[in-house]
Order: structure tokens, then C-alpha cells, then sequence
């Protein structure tokens, strides 16, 4: 097994220029994400049933680190896993000009989208979140 | 600049059928990410944040959740069928289009055991 995953890293190292590594952490990302998606999901949507989740069970969960940690990293592997995904669009369908302007136009989403994830997770508590 | 043309006409076999399932799902689900982390940010202060999710609790909002879940539940499983592919020998001509199917069920069979919490919620 690490032999295997060794040669796997070995083989995508420096692939920037291929995609290959995107392919690849295509896969990882994925499956991270049927962790910490299907948690977020389940927490969310399935542990109570019927109950409307308030702002004090939100606050109170991410009092913990550890929540804080598994929000920001589901933020992290779902924005690249979607955006990369969005790359494979514009590869398969876009072929013209327009491909320089929409990875460039999809960077700035992601980055976008990774910076608001980190305002509104990072500061949420009882006490209240950015406006107090 | 060359690139792949692909052919002009698809067959309508199960794995293509199964790879343009998870394009569109794929392509919903990131749209649903954009969304859906647009609101919680705009939510800072405790009472517009209750109000909200208040709002996204009515039956109409709890019948779209159910639908989230099927898209969830697909773009998972179907993703699992493709490291299949890639990586366990899952894409041999004898077995391919078996194999789809095999994982259609799997995901049907989730999707019903998600549904039912979700679906009792609508009736609370």
C-alpha cells in the first residue's frame, strides 16, 4: 500500500503543466469530502429532525476548535474539488479566448468564496459574529 | 490549438449515462455550494440568522432538501464507482455497464434511508 501510494506521488510530482496532479487530488478531495460532507450533512440535516437549527446551536457547536477545523477543512476540499471540476468543464467545452478569462474569473470565485468562509466561521459565537 | 474531438454522436450506455449524471450534478452542487455559503455569511447577527433559518424550514424548502440529497448522494456514490474504475479494474468490458448498475442501486437504496428522516421532518 505505501509502496503503491508512493508511486503515485511520484508519478504526479511536478505535473502542474498536465493536470495530471489535478486529476488526482480530484480523487482525494472526494473522498475527503464523503467524510466530511456526509458529516456536515448528517449533523445538519439528519441528528434532529423536525428541529430548526438556531443561531446558539451553531455558536455552540463551533465554540469547539475541532468544529471550526472540520467546517474550514469541508470549505477547503468542496471549493477546490468544485472549482477544479469547473477547470474540467472549461477544458472539455472551452476552447477559444474565453478559457484564460473563465480560470481566471473561477481563481477569483475560489479565492473569494475561501476568504468569506474564514470571516464567517472563524469569528461566529454567542457573543455574535462579525456585527456582535 | 488541438484538442480530443469527441465523436459526434454518444451511445446512450449506462457509464455515459452515469458520467453526464455526475457532470450535471457536479455542476449543481458547486452552484449550491456558492449559494448556500452566500447566505450563512450574510447571517451574522443571531436574530436575522434565526429568522432565516426559520424561513428555510417550511415544507417547500424541506421537499428541495430532499432533492440536495439526491444530488448528494449520487455525485457520492457515483464518485466512489470512479475511483473504482480508475484504480480496482472496475472499467473491464466484461463488467463495466454491471457495474453501474450495481452502484445506481447502492445510491437508490442510500437515497431512501436518508429520505425518511428528512421526509418525517416535513411533518413535524
Amino acid at each position: 500500500m505505501a509502496v503503491a501510494i508512493r508511486g503515485f506521488i511520484d508519478r504526479y510530482k511536478g505535473s502542474g503543466k498536465t493536470g495530471a496532479f489535478n486529476w488526482f487530488f480530484q480523487r482525494i478531495s472526494g473522498v475527503a469530502l464523503l467524510i466530511l460532507l456526509l458529516g456536515h450533512f448528517y449533523i445538519e440535516h439528519f441528528y434532529a429532525p423536525g428541529t430548526i437549527p438556531t443561531y446558539n446551536v451553531v455558536a455552540g457547536r463551533l465554540a469547539s476548535l475541532g468544529w471550526k477545523l472540520f467546517d474550514l477543512s469541508f470549505v477547503v476540499f468542496a471549493l477546490w474539488h468544485g472549482i477544479n471540476g469547473i477547470f474540467e468543464f472549461i477544458d472539455d467545452y472551452v476552447h477559444n479566448g474565453w478559457r484564460l478569462f473563465l480560470r481566471a474569473l473561477f481563481w477569483v470565485i475560489g479565492v473569494f468564496y475561501l476568504i468569506l468562509a474564514l470571516l464567517t466561521i472563524l469569528p461566529f459565537s454567542a457573543t455574535g459574529g462579525i456585527n456582535g | 490549438m488541438s484538442y480530443y474531438r469527441p465523436p459526434a454522436k454518444y451511445r446512450w450506455n449506462a457509464g455515459f449515462v452515469a458520467w453526464l449524471l455526475h457532470r450535471i450534478t457536479g455542476l449543481l452542487l458547486i452552484l449550491y455550494l456558492f449559494a448556500h455559503e452566500w447566505l450563512i455569511s450574510s447571517l451574522q447577527s443571531k436574530s436575522s440568522f434565526d429568522a432565516a433559518m426559520k424561513a428555510v424550514s417550511s415544507p417547500l424548502f424541506k421537499l428541495a432538501e430532499i432533492g440536495l440529497w439526491a444530488v448528494v448522494i449520487y455525485h457520492a456514490v457515483n464518485g466512489i464507482r470512479v475511483i473504482f474504475v480508475n484504480f480496482f479494474h472496475a472499467a473491464e468490458r466484461n463488467n463495466y455497464n454491471i457495474n453501474v448498475w450495481v452502484f445506481w442501486i447502492i445510491a437508490a437504496i442510500l437515497f431512501v434511508i436518508g429520505t425518511i428522516p428528512m421526509a418525517k421532518g416535513l411533518f413535524y
